[in-house]
């Protein structure tokens, strides 16, 4: 026997020297190097039984895990079931030309609701700013309180004094308040879009101070300009 | 004796899909040990192969209704299903380094009390050592060593699974455990120190 016949032969033997034939066991006895080979064979082997030998098993709670969604799997068998064959029964040019009429609709209605929702900006210019003057130049109903007026009272209920509403200033009346109001924010037509109220209340004292030389006993009340935001726009002093 | 004993795979599985519970758990009996090896030794992380595990019983529940008798038996089918989660599991790892000192805490062996504690360490030292050696072979050589040495399938089954022949599974085998003996080799030095095998500078 050659060695490659010897190595040819091993090909098929399990690394158990005493599976090898008469005939190979000869030739190792007189070929170092297959010698060598036998040994090195039959250790690697022994190692892999030790591989085989240390895998872990397999834990009780992974099997009850798996049992588990087994049943989950088949708890509900008739609705999945139900489901897929809904799904199989649309034909894919029904959910094209669905998917197509809903891209449609959307595309329509992006296009119509913005058109919609600017129609009452497009109010004449001019009318608006007369219409926030005469309402600020009609008495209101704080005059007649400020006749005879009881600070304690209002002090804690400021907003029960004036809530005038007053007509969405549009375009350019946004960018410039109405006369008398000085701006306490930057408004332009869609910061400051929607209806605004004019809430008298009384100021503190400090800021009586910071609006001029005023007599600190006296009570001032200021007209403010709310937006439906709740910020508010612009103020004026009015007492 | 149970009626479903004596089913084959294929049955079983049927009536697995159909909800049987009792075929479910002997099929799974059957394929577990399998199964769980073959993915422990391809990822060698038991985590990642207790996933494969139930993702492939999983997976086998769901597409059992497409499974074909004709095709290869279940246990190769259930095999495919394990493949492609350890190559999906492969590729996922594949940018992290494994902490193998934390990972092994779970499954070092029980000390028996036969072992002393200096045998057990190097038993285990020796066993994370081929280990490492198996998982850097090739491919196509670590699945062969894999299914033969370490899942115990013969070479037909093995020729099966991989569906090639029985011949290339020999010769595959054959090259994968040269190069395992070639990187094992700093191990085996103290006890031999042999030349890596051939037929080069053979006399006879």
């Amino acid at each position: 026997m050659t060695c490659r016949q010897f190595h040819e032969r091993s090909e098929h033997v399990e690394f158990d020297p005493a599976s090898l034939s008469p005939e190979m066991l000869y030739h190792v006895s007189v070929c170092a190097n297959c010698k060598a080979l036998v040994e090195e064979r039959s250790e690697l082997g022994m190692e892999l039984r030790h591989v085989r030998d240390s895998a872990p098993g397999i834990s009780a709670s992974l099997d009850a895990a798996i049992l588990a969604a087994f049943r989950k799997q088949t708890a509900l068998p008739d609705a999945s079931s139900s489901a897929n064959r809904f799904h199989r029964r649309i034909p894919p040019v029904a959910v094209l030309s669905c998917s197509a009429a809903l891209l449609a609709a959307a595309v329509i209605a992006a296009l119509v609701l913005p058109i919609r929702r600017a129609g009452p900006r497009l109010v004449p210019h001019g009318t608006v700013a007369p219409i926030i003057s005469s309402e600020l130049q009609k008495p209101t109903r704080s005059e007649p309180a400020q006749r005879g007026f009881k600070p304690s009272r209002v002090a804690f209920r400021p907003k029960l004094y004036q809530r005038d509403h007053v007509r969405p200033p549009t375009s350019e009346a946004h960018s410039q308040l109405p006369s008398g109001f000085t701006s306490l924010m930057y408004c332009d037509q869609l910061s400051c879009a929607g209806a605004m109220e004019i809430v008298r209340v009384p100021l503190s004292r400090s800021m009586v101070a910071l609006t001029g030389p005023t007599d600190a006993s006296e009570t001032v009340f200021a007209d403010v300009l709310v937006g439906p935001d709740g910020i508010a726009r612009g103020i004026r002093i009015a007492q | 004796m149970d009626k479903t004993q004596s089913h084959s795979d294929a049955e079983l599985l049927k009536l697995a899909v159909a909800g049987d519970e009792r075929a479910f758990v002997l099929l799974y009996e059957r394929l577990k040990k399998s199964v769980f090896r073959y993915a422990y030794y391809m990822t060698g992380s038991r985590p990642a192969a207790e996933e494969v595990l139930q993702e492939v019983f999983i997976a086998l529940l769901r597409q059992g209704g497409s499974y074909c008798e004709k095709q290869g038996d279940v246990g190769g089918f259930a095999f495919g299903i394990a493949k492609n989660m350890v190559r999906r599991i492969q590729r996922r790892e594949r940018g992290y380094e494994p902490l193998l000192g934390i990972e092994r805490i779970g499954e070092t062996n029980v000390i028996s009390e036969a072992d002393s504690l200096t045998a057990q360490a190097v038993r285990n030292e020796l066993v994370e050592r081929v280990q490492a050696a198996i998982a850097s072979l090739p491919d196509h050589y670590r699945q062969v060593v894999v299914l033969c040495d370490l899942c115990e399938l013969s070479y037909t089954e093995a020729a099966a699974r991989l569906q090639c022949s029985v011949g290339t599974i020999r010769s595959r085998l054959n090259r994968g455990h040269t190069l395992l003996a070639r990187k094992l080799k700093p191990l085996h030095k103290s006890r031999t120190d042999l030349e890596v095998s051939g037929t080069e500078g053979c006399l006879i």
